[in-house]
C-alpha cells in the first residue's frame, strides 16, 4: 500500500461514525482526566482496559490514544486556574500559568496553551506518520541484543532524568524488575515468587499495581492534608492570544515541538521530561530569563507544546519497535496484545488499519481537543468547582472497579491496597514511582532479550558491545551514568531540582 | 525520629529484601551464562538492588546530609493525620471481603455511603442521595452497558 493511499485509508477508518465516537469519547475523557487532579492518563487507561475487551483493536487504540493526548490538553487548565497540576506533565505550567491568571490573563494563558498543544500534537502526528514505517523497517534487523540495549537505555534515561536521587531511582528500577519476574517463567514453566498464591502464577497484575501506586496513594496523600484550592475568581475572557502573545510564543512553540517530539520517542523520555526540558531551554534562550516564573507567556507555551508533541512521538517506538516509551504506551501495548496483535516492526504492515486508523484519528482528535479547551473551557471550570469531598469517593470507586474487573477477583483489590500503601510510603520517602513502573513493564521483555542474547553468544556478555546498535546504546548508558557521577554536574542538577522545589 | 533516620531504616529494609530475593532466586535453577535458567535474572536483580541500597546507605551515612531534604521539618508519618486515610483503607479492604458475600449493589452502597459521610462530614440526606446516584450510575455504566461481571445480587458463599 503506497503512502498516500495508506494515509487516506487511515482517514477513512477514522471518519467511520463509531470510530469517531470512540475518538470523541477518548478525547473528552482524557481532557476531563487532565483537568481533574488525582487520576492521570495511565491509571485511567488501566481502568478502561477491561472495557476495551469488547471493542476491536482499532476502536480500542483510538479511544485510549485519545485519553492520552486529551489529558495533555486538560492538564493545563487546573495548572493555570488553580495552581495544581492536573497531571504530571503540567507541573511546569503552574509556574507562569497561575501567575498570568493572577494578573487577569488567564484567558490568553489558556488560549496559548490550547493552541500550542494543538500545534505540537498535530506536528508530532505528522512525524509519527513519516518516521514510524521507515523505523520499523530498520527494526526488522534488530535482534535480542539490540532490544536489550534499547530497553536498558530507556530505563537508564528515566533514572537519569529523575527529579530527585538517582541512587534511589536505581533502587526503584530494580524493584520494578523484581516485580516483573514474579509469575511463571516462559521458558521452563517454573513459578517464581508465587508464594503458593494461585493468582500470582500469571505475575503481578499491572492494573491493580497502577491503581494502587498512583490512585490509592494519591488519595491517601490528599486525605492526610486538607487540600486548599485557591481558585482564580476573575472572569476568564479573551481566550484568543493577541498578536503580541503569538510573537512572544512562536519560537517557544517551535522549540517545544521539536524537543517534545524527540524526547517522546526515547524510551524513558516522555511528556513530563519534555515539559521540564522545554521550559528550562526556553528560559535559557530568553532575553529576559529573570521574568520566568512571574507570568510570561512563553513559560506556558513551551511546556504545553512539548508535552503534547511528546505524546505523539511516544507512539513511534510502540508501533515501530513494539517497545513502550512510557507507562501509558505500555498499557496500549497490553491493549494490542489483548486483541491478539503482536506489537513490533511487522505491526504496521500486517495491521495497517490499526496504525493508519490511529494516525487519522489523532489528527481529528487534536481538533476536537482544541474545541474542548477553548470554547468549552467554561465547562471545565465548573468541573473544577466540584468539591473534593465528592471527587475522592468517586476516584476510590473507579480504582476499585478497575482493579476488580480485570480478573473478576477480589485478590486484585487487596493487591491494589498493598501497592497503595507502598506507593504512599515511597512518595513520603522520596522514592520516585516512574522508574519502578517502567522497569516493571519492560522487565519481562528485558529478561527475554537477555536470555536469548546469552544463548546466541554462548554466554558472552560482549555481544552487547560488539553488535553496533547495542554497542551504541551501551555507550549512551555509560555516558549517562558517568555524567550523573561528575561532581560539577551533580551539583548543578541538584541546584536545578532545589530551585524547582522552592518555586513549588 | 529524624527524616534521615527514617531513610536509613528504609535502606536497611531494602538490603534485607534484596538478600531475601537473592536467597529465593538461588532455590530456582540459575543455569549458566550460555543457558540462563529461571533464577538467573532474579539473582542479578537481587544483587544489583542490594548493592545499590548498600551504596546509598553508606553515602547517606558518610555525607550525613543524606539524600533527603533536611530543611523540611515535621514527622514523615504523622499519626494524627493518618486517621482518615487508615479508615478509608479499612473501608476498601472490608469492601473487598464483602463483595462476593453481599454482591455489588449492597457492598458498593455501604462503601460509598461511608466515604461520602466520612471524608468530609456531610448531611445524611446529601450522603444518601450521592450514594444512590453513584451506585446506580456505576451499575448502569459498568454492569449493564459495558458488561463487567460483578456479583449482582447478594450471595452467601461463606456459609
Amino acid at each position: 500500500m503506497d503512502f498516500l493511499s495508506a494515509f487516506l485509508s487511515g482517514f477513512h477508518i477514522a471518519l467511520d461514525p463509531m470510530n469517531l465516537f470512540y475518538c470523541f469519547s477518548g478525547a473528552i475523557l482524557g481532557t476531563l482526566i487532565g483537568v481533574l487532579p488525582g487520576l492521570g492518563p495511565a491509571p485511567t487507561i488501566a481502568l478502561l482496559l477491561p472495557i476495551t475487551f469488547r471493542l476491536g483493536p482499532v476502536q480500542s487504540t483510538i479511544m485510549l490514544a485519545g485519553i492520552y493526548y486529551g489529558a495533555m490538553y486538560g492538564g493545563s487548565t487546573t495548572s493555570i486556574l488553580v495552581n495544581i497540576p492536573g497531571e504530571a506533565a503540567s507541573v511546569v505550567t503552574c509556574l507562569d500559568g497561575y501567575e498570568m491568571a493572577k494578573k487577569g490573563r488567564a484567558g490568553p494563558a489558556l488560549g496559548i496553551s490550547a493552541f500550542g498543544s494543538f500545534i505540537g500534537g498535530t506536528l508530532s502526528v505528522l512525524g509519527l506518520m513519516l518516521l514510524a514505517k521507515p523505523l520499523a523497517g530498520v527494526a526488522l534487523k534488530f535482534g535480542p541484543p539490540e532490544y536489550f540495549g534499547i530497553l536498558c537505555l530507556g530505563l537508564t534515561l528515566v533514572i537519569y532524568l529523575a527529579q530527585k536521587s538517582i541512587l534511589k531511582s536505581l533502587i526503584m528500577a530494580s524493584f520494578g524488575l523484581a516485580l516483573g519476574v514474579v509469575g511463571m517463567d516462559i521458558v521452563t514453566g517454573d513459578v517464581r515468587f508465587g508464594f503458593g498464591i494461585a493468582e500470582l502464577n500469571d505475575g503481578v497484575g499491572l492494573v491493580p499495581t497502577l491503581m494502587g501506586l498512583f490512585g490509592i496513594s494519591e488519595v491517601i496523600l490528599n486525605l492526610e492534608k486538607e487540600m486548599r484550592i485557591d481558585f482564580i475568581k476573575s472572569k476568564i475572557n479573551n481566550l484568543l492570544p493577541t498578536l503580541r502573545d503569538w510573537a512572544d510564543s512562536k519560537m517557544a512553540i517551535a522549540r517545544g515541538t521539536i524537543i517534545g517530539f524527540l524526547l517522546g520517542i526515547l524510551p524513558g523520555g516522555g511528556s513530563i521530561v519534555a515539559s521540564f526540558v522545554s521550559y528550562a531551554l526556553e528560559k535559557k534562550f530568553s532575553r529576559h530569563p529573570e521574568k520566568f516564573g512571574t507570568g510570561v507567556i512563553e513559560g506556558v507555551a513551551a511546556p504545553e507544546t512539548a508535552n503534547n508533541a511528546a505524546s505523539g512521538g511516544a507512539f513511534i517506538p510502540l508501533f515501530a519497535l513494539g517497545i513502550p516509551a512510557n507507562v501509558t504506551m505500555a498499557l496500549l501495548l497490553t491493549c494490542l496484545m489483548i486483541h491478539g496483535l503482536q506489537p513490533g516492526p511487522t505491526l504496521i504492515n500486517l495491521h495497517p488499519d490499526v496504525f493508519w486508523g490511529t494516525v487519522g484519528s489523532m489528527y481529528i482528535g487534536n481538533i476536537m481537543c482544541l474545541i474542548f479547551n477553548l470554547p468549552m473551557i467554561g465547562v471545565w471550570v465548573q468541573v473544577l468547582r466540584v468539591p473534593y469531598k465528592l471527587l475522592f469517593p468517586l476516584i476510590i470507586l473507579f480504582c476499585t472497579i478497575g482493579a476488580y474487573s480485570v480478573n473478576n477477583s477480589t485478590f486484585d483489590i487487596f493487591l491494589m491496597l498493598f501497592f497503595g500503601v507502598l506507593g504512599y510510603i515511597f512518595r513520603k520517602l522520596e522514592f520516585e514511582l516512574p522508574p519502578l513502573v517502567l522497569a516493571f513493564i519492560l522487565g519481562p521483555m528485558l529478561e527475554t532479550a537477555l536470555r536469548q542474547s546469552l544463548i546466541l553468544s554462548k554466554g558472552s556478555f560482549m555481544i552487547f558491545f560488539t553488535r553496533p546498535i547495542a554497542g551504541v546504546a551501551m555507550g549512551f548508558i555509560f555516558v549517562s551514568l558517568v555524567l550523573s557521577a561528575i561532581p560539577g554536574l551533580k551539583t548543578l542538577r541538584k541546584k536545578v531540582i532545589e530551585e524547582k522545589e522552592e518555586e513549588f | 525520629m529524624k527524616k534521615s533516620d527514617t531513610q536509613k531504616i528504609a535502606l536497611l529494609l531494602w538490603i534485607l529484601f534484596s538478600i531475601f530475593f537473592c536467597l529465593k532466586s538461588l532455590k530456582l535453577e540459575i543455569g549458566r551464562p550460555s543457558h540462563p535458567g529461571p533464577g538467573f535474572m532474579p539473582l542479578l536483580v537481587g544483587i544489583f538492588m542490594g548493592t545499590t541500597s548498600l551504596i546509598t546507605l553508606l553515602t547517606s551515612i558518610w555525607t550525613e546530609k543524606g539524600i533527603n531534604n533536611e530543611r523540611k521539618d515535621g514527622k514523615l508519618f504523622p499519626l494524627v493525620h493518618l486517621r482518615k486515610p487508615i479508615f478509608v483503607y479499612v473501608a476498601i479492604a472490608t469492601y473487598g471481603l464483602t463483595l462476593n458475600f453481599f454482591g455489588y449493589l449492597i457492598s458498593t452502597s455501604l462503601l460509598m455511603f461511608f466515604l461520602f459521610k466520612y471524608i468530609e462530614p456531610q448531611k445524611l440526606l446529601t450522603a444518601l442521595i450521592a450514594t444512590i446516584l453513584t451506585v446506580y450510575l456505576s451499575y448502569l455504566i459498568f454492569v449493564i452497558w459495558l458488561g463487567c461481571q460483578f456479583p449482582t445480587f447478594p450471595t452467601f458463599q461463606g456459609l
